[in-house]
């Protein structure tokens, strides 16, 4: 085909007559040939591999059909309507239609299927464009993505698990379909479920369903599988988690490529400041209540609104691989600036380990939003930040290191005491490097000591987002942080530029973190 | 290109089509193409592992009759009867439960490994894509020529009033003796297991039983219309399938015999007509080529009619002296041309005998003419 529509352009523009090209062809719709010629695709794809596509075409035609029906992506919304109003009355009457009519449906397919046989026969004789195939192809490989992007959340594991858990609890539910369900129900709602899966009222309805903590938890129990916001420790463990598989993996790079000098720096302790966030909810005549409505964040949350556990069930997650997990701070800390949105003068506390009931809090309204420091009567929620810091150490180089550290360490907490005042200090001291996101959701702020090499890592939300003043102000280190020797009346701008290339390296790695986490999070959401 | 095609399918040859223009394609595929074959390839890997599943195209035999039992067993769970409550059937009916969740189980478990390896692993090769390409249309091919649509050929109302007619005979008669699960389990037995080597030689073996085929063929059997046995029948059809040709007489080279005839009917114009029969064979096993035919299909001589159905007609010999209305014949003999063959159902494969023809035919032609002036003179008369 291609060969032949190759050779007759250039006799035709020699001849360069304008000649009704349609006279010379031979056969076909010689509007559509024409077309053909001019394309560009054509005259620089081989014609074995124009022939394959070809071929393929009307497949991808009636792939098409069949995938924007599934996916409710077709011009017309009945043809998928239709096709569950058929599902629905075929397994309502299934024994009837099969008993009298299953005849007509074996010989509807298979006419069906002669159909559809004819119909690629023509398509094939209409010979299409290059431009077409693609044109469908994209369309295929869209809707197509689209089908199976509720798989894209799973994992295998995941599907291990949730095999398990369906064979453990099939007892269980083989007496519920005895019982109260009949399986005939059971296919007609789980066929619907995946029928109407991306129809635009499912969508709407999952999204409402899952903003219910109840039923996050039906969905944890029926399936054994965690699907976001149910395991407590989900949301800031998880974060700290990668990240720390991050930073290992990088220490792991380092060594292998410049060997010693770094595997020191490797077995430094990484810091880690852990935030949590108390979020309370004004009741009429009650007042301040940490009971919360059941679709809006849980009482205690981390930056990213998971939800997370109070402060005193709090555990350290367990690292394997030879690092452990230490507090570094002996209790949460208040945060007093609130992320930077309050202006302290300098004399007072940044943080503080015990506050009264209503400090530092921020005041939002109804929905979260419009924050002020203050109160008033059209503020219904508000919320706090506590911080605490804890490190993460290499068991396995843990003997040679501390022996000195802990030492450190003593006379680091008891010189905390005397410093806590004075923690703008601290702050100067410091590396403060400040990360926006692309996306501009999230900020994270990534503290490196120069001088000691531990990293803290804190991560501030979105609402805060405006409200935070000067990097080196909002400082979320914990007081307990402090390095052994501050550089004093130093500003965080000249040690910007004396950062280590490890530095920088750990500042990209950090993006890509941080961006990672966000990816995860609307994922949930969704 | 039709041949070729022809002969992989017909041997089921490995689907690795030779592309020789293969090592610069990147080079000269356009971007665009590119971008969008490698979205295509997850769409067509799904695809391909669909067919295979369906064509029973892997080594691992046992896989299938693992998801054949599996899916037995899952339709008995769903479409449970609850009539009996002995243990053996809640035992049967919870092993059906495990097994749908298992069937289920696996095809998200097949679309996420296959998401999951397609971010990790490095990404295809164009020649990848376009051999997928290939295997997937003819496997598609393969599908065609191997299901019951293209040997029944429902293509009229009438047969597909006829096939209904029969088929629900045969269904009043299953229901009354089968369950409802029953027949839609065994129904679905046989639409997974249909393309598996093992059914599809033994329906090649039944095939060869001519019984079978007159009961395949009963609809062609009951549209088949009579044979044409005069010639006025012959010429009426044949005149309608060609333009009239009007010739005149300066312009043929008749015979001279007749053409003291038309000097004598005073005329300069003539009707001259040319009337096609193709003689049909078929071969037999064992034994050649036959004039032997299926009492379904056409007969030994037939002819085309307008619209390219066959009609049965009587040996052109038998034309012969059938004369009437001034039509003479124009040639002496019947001019005989050579075979052409054709496969089984009467597809033309070529003018050479190879293994796939099983029929061939010939043309057997000769004009005839009929004198206008003489027709005219008649009717004054």
């Amino acid at each position: 085909m291609g060969e032949q529509k190759g050779a007759s352009v250039p006799t035709q523009e020699v001849r360069a007559q304008f000649i009704e090209t349609n006279d010379t062809r031979l056969g076909g719709d010689s509007k559509l040939l024409f077309k053909d010629d001019s394309s560009p695709l054509l005259s620089c794809t081989p014609p074995n591999i124009s022939k394959s596509l070809v071929l393929l075409y009307p497949y991808l035609i009636v792939l098409n059909e069949a995938l924007s029906i599934l996916t409710w992506t077709g011009e017309n919304i009945w043809r998928s309507i239709l096709l569950i109003c058929v599902f629905l009355a075929s397994v309502l009457y299934f024994n009837t239609i099969v008993k009298y009519f299953g005849h007509i449906i074996i010989i509807s397919t298979l006419l069906g299927y002669s159909k559809m046989d004819s119909f690629v026969r023509n398509r094939i004789g209409n010979e299409p464009s290059l431009e077409d195939i693609i044109k469908v192809m994209d369309k295929v490989s869209i809707k197509f993505d689209l089908l199976l992007s509720p798989f894209y959340n799973f994992k295998e594991q995941d599907v291990l698990r949730l095999l398990f858990t369906m064979t453990v609890l099939s007892p269980l539910y083989f007496i519920i379909t005895w019982l109260f369900l009949p399986p005939w129900k059971f296919v007609l709602v789980g066929g619907l479920f995946v029928l109407t899966y991306h129809s635009p009222w499912a969508k709407v309805t999952r999204r409402l369903l899952w903003k219910f903590k109840t039923v996050r938890l039906l969905v944890f129990y029926v399936t054994g599988l965690d699907l976001g916001g149910i395991n407590k420790d989900e949301g800031i463990l998880a974060v700290v988690h990668k990240q720390v598989k991050r930073l290992s993996a990088i220490d792991g790079k380092i060594i292998d490529n410049n060997g010693n000098d770094l595997h020191a720096l490797s077995d430094k302790p990484i810091r880690f400041t852990y935030v949590l966030y108390e979020n309370q909810r004004r009741w009429l005549g009650i007042g301040w209540k940490a009971s919360m409505l059941s679709y809006e964040r849980t009482p205690w949350t981390d930056e990213f609104l998971n939800e997370a556990p109070p402060p005193e069930n709090f555990n350290l997650p367990e690292e394997n691989a030879g690092m452990v997990w230490k507090w570094v701070d002996k209790s949460w800390r208040l945060d007093l600036t609130n992320d930077g949105a309050i202006e302290l003068p300098s004399s007072k506390a940044k943080t503080t380990a015990d506050p009264r009931n209503d400090d530092a809090f921020i005041y939002y309204d109804n929905t979260w939003k419009k924050p002020s420091v203050e109160d008033s009567y059209s503020k219904y929620t508000r919320r706090r930040r506590w911080v605490r810091t804890a490190e993460l150490i290499k068991t396995a180089s843990f003997n040679d290191s501390n022996t000195l550290k802990s030492t450190d360490k003593k006379e680091e907490e008891e010189s905390n005491q005397e410093l806590e005042p004075l923690s703008e200090k601290t702050a100067i001291g410091q590396d403060h490097v400040e990360y926006k996101d692309q996306d501009q959701i999230f900020k994270r702020k990534l503290d490196k000591t120069t001088t000691d090499d531990d990293i803290s890592v804190s991560t501030s939300s979105e609402q805060n987002r405006e409200t935070m003043g000067h990097s080196t102000e909002k400082l979320n280190i914990s007081t307990g942080s402090t390095p052994p020797t501050p550089v004093e009346g130093v500003q965080g701008g000249p040690l910007q530029r004396q950062r280590s290339t490890q530095g920088e390296k750990l500042e990209n790695w950090f993006k890509d973190v941080n961006v990672e986490d966000v990816n995860d999070n609307d994922k949930k959401e969704l | 290109m039709s041949q070729t095609d022809k002969k992989l399918n017909a041997f089921h040859a490995k689907f690795i089509p030779s592309h020789p223009e293969q090592t610069s394609l990147r080079k000269r595929l356009s971007p665009t193409m590119t971008i969008s074959l490698s979205k295509m390839y997850p769409v067509l890997l799904l695809l391909d592992n669909c067919l295979n599943n369906i064509l029973w195209l892997n080594n691992t035999h046992y896989h299938y009759f693992n998801n054949v039992i599996l899916l037995i067993l899952s339709l008995n769970f769903l479409i449970a009867d609850r009539t009996s409550q002995s243990l053996y059937s809640i035992l049967i009916l919870w092993v059906g439960l495990l097994s749908t969740e298992l069937l289920i189980m696996s095809i998200v478990y097949y679309c996420i490994t296959l998401s999951n390896d397609l971010e990790t692993d490095e990404p295809p090769t164009l020649e990848d894509i376009f051999n997928l390409i290939d295997a997937i249309t003819h496997k598609l091919h393969i599908l065609k020529e191997e299901s019951i649509v293209s040997k029944l050929q429902i293509d009229s109302k009438l047969s597909i009033i006829i096939i209904v007619g029969v088929t629900s005979i045969i269904q009043w008669a299953l229901m009354s003796c089968i369950a409802v699960k029953r027949y839609v389990i065994s129904y679905l037995i046989f639409c997974s297991i249909y393309h598996s080597d093992w059914v599809q030689a033994t329906l090649r073996l039944l095939w060869r039983s001519g019984y079978i085929r007159n009961v395949i063929h009963l609809v062609d059997r009951f549209k088949k219309k009579r044979p044409i046995k005069s010639l006025k029948d012959l010429i009426s059809i044949q005149e309608i399938k060609s333009n009239e040709s009007r010739l005149k007489v300066s312009d043929l080279e008749i015979m001279e015999s007749y053409m003291d005839i038309i000097h004598l009917e005073q005329t300069d114009s003539v009707k001259v007509l040319e009337l096609t029969i193709w003689e049909n064979q078929r071969k037999w096993n064992g034994k050649g080529w036959f004039t032997k035919l299926f009492s379904y299909e056409r007969g030994p001589f037939s002819i085309f009619d307008a619209g390219q159905t066959v009609l049965d007609c009587k040996a052109p010999l038998k034309f012969e002296d059938g004369l009437f209305d001034g039509w003479t014949w124009l040639d002496k003999k019947w001019e005989i041309n050579d075979w052409v063959y054709f496969d089984s159902c009467w597809n033309l494969v070529g003018s050479k005998d190879s293994l796939q023809c099983y029929t061939r035919s010939r043309k057997w032609v000769r004009r005839i003419l009929q004198l206008e002036s003489n027709n005219e003179s008649k009717k004054n008369v």
